[in-house]
């Protein structure tokens, strides 16, 4: 697991205010009830926050999952280098 | 109920040589009182052919002229317009323009204020100058009036007696949400509310109080100068608060009660002098316009164990509605109290039925207390009643299984979240949780997908070290998703008014620009 897929999992924590087991692979929205319409919404504008982008509704009704969160991070620069976490 | 002119006319009767009012500059009786106002009524009359129905705008600070001018006008069936002193020039104009006064009786301390405007107001006639001003044309001397002899025969005819239900008062709302309104009250609307605040704070004949608070206020004419006045108390008005020299006043005059806002009793707390070994007359202690938080509720009884602090909801509209007695208050800190006898109160949903006790709706109101309407604002009006004669408050809150009433907040005010409704209070009690929060206020923001979400002001105890992720994340903790704030500033302090109520058109028109200039 690379450590920018555990900052994704502490920043959908963060904004969902939940615990998430540092060790999971993957989290999709389905699987989550916290992760609800309203939720989104909001975490779609805490990722644009910390992203410094805007994302297009289409982009942002696709996000569905913590991979494509993680994918978002790499493509806007946001990587966390293996030897930042240890 | 009789009207107005009944109350200093029977205090005259039965108590004239009381002392009814007491200021800086004098002492009347209500002898002298009653004098005073007959003169002033017949020189309305004669001097001026104040009418029926005429309106007569008041300008002026706590002060002996205030309660002559205001029994003066409403013993002739004038309808007097008492106007806060501490508006700007433009508000003050935009009321006396609104109010369509004729007549002005305005204090020197207003005077630069209301000459600023007058000249915008034709229908201003005539003024009536309190104390030392300019001289101009169309003002006379309201110590003129009041001290010049007038034919005896004149005055026996002032004795009329309006009709109750003839309109006796403009108040206006403080337009804490939008343009202030003009509540017209009519004799027994006032005389319920005055009869409301003697059932509800048991004035008593020896009773001396401090009026604090404006006259202008509804609170301190209907709740405070009007039913002392019945029972032939003594009121001590005070023109400007300083803490230091009410603190005096209440020790040298032997004060027993006052009525104030949160934030004066929170300035009196500084002193230690404000205390029951310093202040041993005080009795009685009300709080207006705005909760009191606990803590502090707590802090007062700890200076003064004996003497009872209570709290009361009314609204400019329907003066006090409820009593919230000290013992109550104990146990349930954040509620209104319960309907004062003669008062009915029922809370109910969009469809105008009853909710279930426990259930957040409007607060509806209903008894002789309750205005007439709005001066001619008759969409209005309509829209402020409901059918078998209730008051549409516009107030959100819920009554519980004993009886007790809690308010939530402005109807305008819920934030409708992708059709999920809730009182912005509820976010503002979960945000006050947490320990570095001393203040936040609450509003519903546009929001392009669900219609509203919530935007929180904060003002930290230290702005400095201030989080307010970390204030987000304890919402998320807390409140269901459409309730947690999507929007969180730290401000370094809330608009409120001189009352203490929180201005919420300046948060809307704050967070409106905010939302367009991005």
């Amino acid at each position: 697991m690379s450590n920018t897929h555990a900052k994704v999992i502490e920043f959908l924590s963060g904004v969902l205010q939940v615990e998430i087991p540092s060790d999971i692979d993957e989290l999709h929205r389905r699987e989550f009830s916290d992760w609800d319409s309203i939720n989104h919404l909001r975490l779609i504008m805490e990722l644009e926050d910390a992203l410094g982008v805007s994302l297009d509704d289409e982009q942002a009704a696709d996000l569905s999952s913590s991979r494509q969160i993680e994918a978002l991070f790499v493509k806007h620069g946001v990587t966390v280098p293996s030897e930042a976490s240890s | 109920m009789t009207s107005l002119p009944m109350v200093w006319r029977e205090a005259e009767g039965l108590w004239p040589e009381k002392i009814a009012l007491i200021t800086d500059r004098q002492e009347l009786t209500y002898r002298e009182l009653a004098a005073h106002i007959r003169r002033l009524s017949n020189a309305l009359v004669c001097q001026w052919n104040v009418r029926p129905g005429d309106v007569v705008a008041l300008l002026a600070p706590n002060s002996a002229e205030f309660v002559l001018s205001y029994f003066a006008v409403t013993a002739i069936a004038g309808i007097v317009h008492p106007v806060d002193e501490r508006l700007k020039p433009e508000e003050i104009r935009f009321l006396l323009e609104d109010s369509g006064a004729r007549f002005a009786i305005v204090h020197q301390a207003l005077w630069s204020k209301f000459s600023t405007v007058w000249k915008t107001l034709p229908a201003v006639e005539q003024v009536l100058a309190i104390g030392d001003v300019e001289a101009t044309s169309n003002v006379d001397c309201f110590d003129t009036w009041v001290n010049r002899p007038a034919d005896p025969g004149d005055l026996a005819n002032m004795d009329m007696t309006p009709a109750t239900d003839a309109i006796a008062e403009f108040m206006y709302t403080s337009g804490t949400i939008g343009k202030p309104k003009g509540a017209m009250r009519s004799h027994a609307n006032a005389r319920a509310a005055s009869g409301n605040a003697r059932r509800a704070f048991g004035y008593r004949h020896e009773d001396v109080i401090a009026i604090v608070m404006p006259l202008s206020h509804s609170s301190a004419l209907v709740s405070q100068m009007l039913p002392m006045v019945e029972v032939g108390g003594t009121a001590v008005l005070v023109e400007r608060f300083d803490a230091v020299d009410l603190l005096a006043r209440i020790r040298d005059q032997t004060v027993t009660c006052f009525r104030a806002v949160p934030a004066t009793f929170k300035m009196l707390m500084v002193y230690p002098e404000f205390d029951a070994d310093h202040l041993p007359s005080l009795r009685l202690l009300m709080n207006s316009s705005a909760a009191i938080e606990s803590q502090t509720h707590l802090d007062i009884k700890a200076r003064f164990p004996e003497v009872e602090l209570v709290n009361s909801y009314g609204l400019t509209e329907a003066s006090t509605c409820t009593i919230l007695s000290d013992a109550i208050a104990r146990e349930h800190p954040d509620s209104i109290g319960v309907p004062i006898p003669g008062v009915e109160m029922a809370i109910m949903d969009d469809e105008e039925c009853p909710v279930e006790e426990g259930l957040t709706g409007e607060i509806w109101v209903r008894g002789p207390h309750v205005c007439h309407g709005y001066h001619h604002l008759p969409a209005e009006t309509d829209a402020l009643f409901a059918p078998g004669g209730w008051l549409r408050t516009g107030d959100m809150g819920h009554k519980d299984a004993q009886g007790l009433f809690y308010f939530h907040g402005r109807k305008v005010d819920v934030i409708n979240c992708g059709g999920r409704k809730y009182a912005p209070v509820e976010v503002e009690r979960c945000i006050l949780e947490f320990k570095d929060v001393a203040e936040v206020a609450v509003l519903g923001v546009p929001h392009r997908v669900l219609g509203q979400v919530a935007k929180a002001y904060v003002v930290f105890r230290d702005r400095a070290t201030g989080d307010l992720k970390a204030v987000t994340r304890h919402c998320a903790r807390s409140l269901p998703s459409h309730k947690v704030p999507f929007f969180i500033e730290s401000v370094e302090a809330l608009p409120r008014n001189s009352l203490g109520k929180m201005l919420h058109r300046e948060l809307k028109r704050e967070s409106q620009a905010v939302l367009r200039s991005h």
